[in-house]
Formats: structure tokens, sequence, C-alpha cells
């Protein structure tokens, strides 16, 4: 069937941070698009600081939705569909917000769930890598919003789990990054709040590719393929062309990246915020590469429009209903079938996260009990790094079991040395006369030695460099592909 | 003790449950090349390697815990068991280790100290004030005395799991499930 004769639509995304347009000709798998329009409008941010969106950002939206509505009929899209996501569902006065839409616009508004939100991002941000025949069998999509992160993973095309994030962009910068460009000390605090959340999610399975998509994924592509001269044609991100950019968005205020670099002041000033995110996902997930997709949640709108009709939104809304039923069994079926490597990955990296989640609670203080938590997490480490010598990288294996094997080593040390003292203050409770005097001198002995391999200690996990560690350990899977 | 030996023969394509019966298997042999342990009671050395390998194993079913027969987990509790009384004889040993080199001549080593104790503790301990002499003499003593009722506890355990052959059975679960791949 010939590109003329297949229907133009148009989908508008009224988000978080952005209210976005695409206008396409459109096939079930695939869309030939024609217009693709977004506005900073931030509707989150009005919801993060009362709860409401206000009367001005409301203003905001219906002009920005009636210019887009206009566009698209220029264009002949036949079919506009629009959709509201996290930002709206959290606004206490979100019906009647959507009723001035629909008011103005003669338009229903369809405000989706968040499982539905996933299914229509994994669609629209995957339709390329599988009409190309380029998609792995299991991959996993993020969607980095202004107010919530979708987290997808699939196999062979279906929806295995999904969960949505109550952190966006938007939120994060509210929250953690106020000043232009971020202190050092506010990306710290937002760094360790995003290790701390995405350390206590269960992940059933880590996909061994990674896609993002959303607003704050591309201008970050954008900034980098400008910033430091990345191929256009390379749409992706490794973890290292993200900490540069993260490194280059703290050194200059919002205005001069939107200068230098061709963004929107208000997307320059939220990127901070995504970069971070987006690092701290590619660290909880033990990748060290990001593929960018242009595409999102619009796309996916239009693409099930295009397979289900008029009854796409109950479909999509059902298909994420069914996911929700049946993921604790689809992923008990493919943990069992997942590789070594998989496996591998999955565990190394929730054992460093265990291990490096006391390194900072132990620099505020060397508690005797959490000396122990992390001697006894840097054993498990060591003990499943153990498992997988010789299978993987080995130079960067070897990294990351010499810094592990190092940390573990001056842990024990304070450990024996606390058993010791322990027993020896246990021994004192009932010591006779000529013992007490021996005990003492032990215990002084012991005490002096603990202090100073509690500075050593210290002295190492200061200069222990986790983003480094994290980054080896994902070097160590990096081309150990099945 | 001894590096973990690499495993050999793994295939990282395969099912992670196919490999961590075999990293078990490994690991439970392992375990078993240090079974003298058990037997002589003045084999600190064994007991430590012992104590170390039991933990390897423990680890290994754990961390692979998703995806080995279920069976094989019931093994478990007696591990932790195993590496607790181990622990108390190490922590013994330490403690007497610690006061034999206090007691020991300035110059002179104590043969296995180095293992035990650190090259700073060592020499921290160089120097012992005579009137403290007695007092360390009997410490040792008791603790001699206490190491080798712990001893004691540890052997009976050991033997009990040598009667109801808990090697043999793990090794068939692990083995029984790999054939049924």
């Amino acid at each position: 069937m010939g590109s003329e004769s297949r229907p133009v639509r148009a989908a508008i995304d009224i988000g978080s941070n952005t209210i976005h347009l695409v206008v396409a000709r459109c096939w079930p798998d695939h869309l030939d698009i024609l217009a693709d329009e977004l506005d900073l409008t931030r509707l989150g941010e009005s919801v993060n600081a009362s709860g409401v969106i206000s009367e001005e950002k409301t203003q905001q939206a219906l002009l920005v939705i009636a210019h887009y509505m206009a566009l698209a009929e220029r264009l002949g899209a036949e079919t506009i569909l629009l959709i509201a996501t996290e930002a709206i569902r959290r606004a206490s006065n979100r019906d009647s917000f959507l009723q001035r839409i629909e008011q103005h616009t003669g338009l229903p508004v369809a405000l989706i769930s968040g499982e539905a939100e996933a299914v229509l991002t994994f669609y629209g941000a995957t339709y390329e890598l599988y009409r190309a025949g380029h998609a792995p069998l299991d991959l996993g999509v993020v969607d980095l919003g202004g107010g919530s992160t979708e987290l997808v993973t699939a196999h062979d095309g279906q929806i295995t789990w999904r969960i949505s994030l109550p952190i966006g962009s938007g939120w994060l910068l509210d929250r953690y990054l106020p000043s232009d460009p971020p202190t050092y000390q506010e990306r710290a605090s937002a760094r360790a709040f995003l290790q701390d959340y995405l350390r206590n999610l269960t992940i059933p399975l880590y996909p061994p590719v990674l896609v993002a998509t959303g607003g704050s994924a591309n201008s970050l592509w954008l900034l980098a393929e400008r910033a430091f001269g990345l191929a256009a044609s390379q749409r992706s991100l490794s973890a290292d062309e993200l900490a540069h950019c993260e490194g280059l968005l703290a050194a200059l205020p919002a205005s001069e990246i939107a200068e230098r670099y061709g963004q929107p002041y208000k997307r320059a000033r939220i990127l901070p915020a995504g970069a971070l995110i987006l690092r701290a996902l590619l660290a909880r997930l033990g990748l060290d590469q990001l593929l960018i997709s242009p595409h999102g949640i619009r796309e996916g709108a239009l693409l099930a429009y295009e397979r289900f009709g008029s009854t796409w939104l109950s479909e999509i809304e059902r298909q994420g209903a069914i996911n929700d039923r049946s993921q604790e069994q689809q992923t008990d079926k493919l943990a069992r079938q997942e590789t070594f490597l998989a496996y591998g990955r999955r565990l190394l990296t929730e054992r460093l996260e265990k291990m490096l989640s006391w390194r900072r609670l132990l620099l505020k203080e060397a508690d005797e009990e959490a000396i122990h938590k992390m001697r006894v997490a840097s054993r498990r480490l060591r003990a499943a790094l153990d498992a997988y010598r010789g299978y993987l990288d080995p130079s960067a294996f070897k990294k990351v079991y010499r810094r592990v094997k190092k940390t573990a080593a001056l842990l024990g040390a304070v450990r024996d040395s606390d058993v010791m003292l322990l027993s020896l203050r246990t021994l004192l409770t009932e010591a006779s006369a000529d013992e007490r005097p021996a005990l003492l001198w032990l215990l002084a002995v012991l005490e002096e030695q603990r202090d100073l391999q509690v500075s050593a200690l210290e002295e190492h996990l200061r200069e222990l460099d986790s983003e480094a560690l994290r980054s080896q350990l994902a070097a160590c899977f990096a081309g150990e592909e099945c | 003790m001894a590096k973990a030996e690499p495993i050999k023969d793994l295939d990282p394509c395969a099912p992670a449950a196919h490999n961590a019966r075999l990293i078990a298997l490994q690991r439970l042999e392992e375990l078993y090349h240090w079974s003298q342990a058990a037997t002589n009671p003045q084999d600190v050395e064994s007991q430590h390697h012992l104590r170390i390998a039991v933990k390897r194993l423990r680890y290994t079913l754990e961390l692979f815990q998703a995806v080995l027969p279920e069976a094989c987990l019931a093994v478990l509790p007696e591990l932790e068991q195993l590496q607790e009384e181990l622990g108390r004889l190490h922590d013994h040993d330490v403690l007497l280790a610690l006061i034999k080199v206090a007691l020991t001549e300035q110059q002179r080593s104590f043969e296995g100290a180095e293992a035990l104790l650190s090259l700073s503790l060592l020499k921290a301990l160089q120097g012992t004030p005579l009137p403290l002499r007695a007092g360390l003499r009997h410490l040792l003593w008791r603790l001699q005395r206490e190491r080798a009722a712990h001893f004691q506890a540890f052997s009976q355990h050991w033997q009990a799991l040598e009667a109801r052959r808990v090697r043999q059975e793990l090794r068939a679960i692990l083995q029984s499930q790999e054939s049924a791949l």
C-alpha cells in the first residue's frame, strides 16, 4: 500500500516537563513522521510546588495544545489523540484541568495509568529496532520523564516486567538541585538519594541492552553530539559520555549551555538531573551504554491506534493489567532460562551495591556493626567474583577484584580486632586478680591497633571511587554477550 | 587460605542453573579436602582452611539459590553451624596466638603467629611487662581448655554430618539435577 493512502494521525502527550506533538502517516509497525514538536511547559513544576496545576500553567497548556491541534489539522491529521500522564495523575485539580482541555479542544483526553504509559512507551521506543530486525531477544526501555521514570523489560517483543518510579528529572531538579549550575554537594546528595532508592528496587531480570527515551535522554545525546563531537549516526551514550555531560552541566550555568549547545533554557536547566538519573540507572543495571530513541509514548499511541483502532486505549490498559497478573510467572520462567552471564551481571551488580551501601555509613562513623556488615558484603562479593573468574573481561575483572580484595582485607583487620576486643572484655568480667592487669594491658594494645586500622580503612574508603568501581564492573561484561 | 580455585569448563551462555551446580560441586569437594581438620584438634591450619571452604560453599549456595534445586538449600543451616563452630575455634586460636606472642621473649618468633596476627600487632606485643606474665599464663590455660571444649562440639557435629552422609546427599542432588537438564 502506498504511503499516500495511509492515514495521517497526531498524538499530543501532556506530560510533566513537556507537551509534545507528533504527526505521522501511520502503519501498524511503522510511522512516517511529518511533525515532531515540543514545548517545555513544565506542568510538573507547579504540581511539585503546590499539588495543583496553576492557572498560569493551565493557560499556557491550553495555548500550546491549540497551536499543536492547528498544526496537526494543517498536516491533514484525521485523528488527534490527547494523552495525559504522571504530573496530571498527581495533580489534585486534574479533573477540572482535563475538563478545561476537553472544552477547548472538543476532544477527550485519555488520562492513562502508569501501566499503560509503560506499554505505549515500549512500543514507541522500540518499534524501529524491531522493524529493522536489530532488537535483541531481551531488552529494557527507560522513559525518563519529568515526574516519573518508567522502566520496562521485554523478552522477544513481549513486556515481561515494568515499574513506574515516582522520580523524574523535573522532580529531582526541584528537590535536590536548586543551584544553577548545581553545586558539588547538591549533586552528591542527589546521587546518594538515587543510589539508595534504586538499590532497594527489586529488578528480576537485568536486560543486556537498555533503550532510553524521553526529552532529557535525547537532549543529553544532542549535548554530547555538539559538545564532544559524537557521530550523529551513533544513537547511543556510554556511561563515560554521560559522565562527561554531567561534568559539563556542573561547570556551566543553564543559560550558557542553552546558548553554546542550542538547547532550550528550560531543558538545559533540567539536564543535570537527567544525567544523574540515567547514570544511576546504568550503574544499577550493570550496563555501560544506553541506546537513545527519539520516540516514545506518542509514537506508541499512534501505533496502538493503528493496530487496535478506537479501542486502542482499553487494549493497552488490558495489556498493562495482564502483565501485572502474569508478571511474576513470566519472570520466574525467564529466570530459569537466564544465562550464566546475565545472572552474573545481576548478581555482581547487586552485590557491589550492597557493599557500597555501607561505605557512606562507615565514613560517617566506623561503627562495629557497620564494619561487620560491610565485611560480610565484601566477602559475598568476592565469592561471586570467584565464580566468574575466567569468564569476564580479564583486565576489567582484575581491577575490580583487586579493589574488592583490598577493601575486604582492611575491613577484616578491623573486624578481627573487634572480635578480639570483645572476647577479652568477656574474659575480663570473670577475671582473677592476676589475670585482670594482663587483660587490661592486652586491651590497651589492641585498642591502639584498632585506631590505626580504622584510620587506614577510612583513608581507603574515602579514596574508593564508587563510580569507577561500577564502571569497571560494567566493563567486565562489555562484549561478553551470548 | 589458598585462593579460590577457578571453576573450569563452565559455559557462560548456558543457563545459570547448569553452571551454578558445577560451581557448588567444586566448592563441596574443596571443603572435604580439609576434612582432616575434624580429627586432629591441633591442626589449626586445616581448621582455618576448612572454615573458609565452608564459607565459600555457603555463599555459593546462597548466591545461586534462585537457580539451584531447592533440596540442596537444606544444608545451609548445617553450614552456618559449622561456620560458627569453626569461627569460635579460630577466635580462640587468634587469642592464644596473641597471648603466646606476649609471653615469648623479645626477638623470638612464635610459629604460626604471623598467619593469625598482623605484623604491627606482633611488634606492639613485644616487651610485655614482667608482672603481667603470670596472669597471661592463667589466661592461656583457660583459653586452651575452652578451645578443647569447642573442638569437641565441632568434631561431634562433623561426625553426625558424616553419619548422615550429608556430603553424598548434596552431591547427588547437584548431579542428578544436572543430568536431568
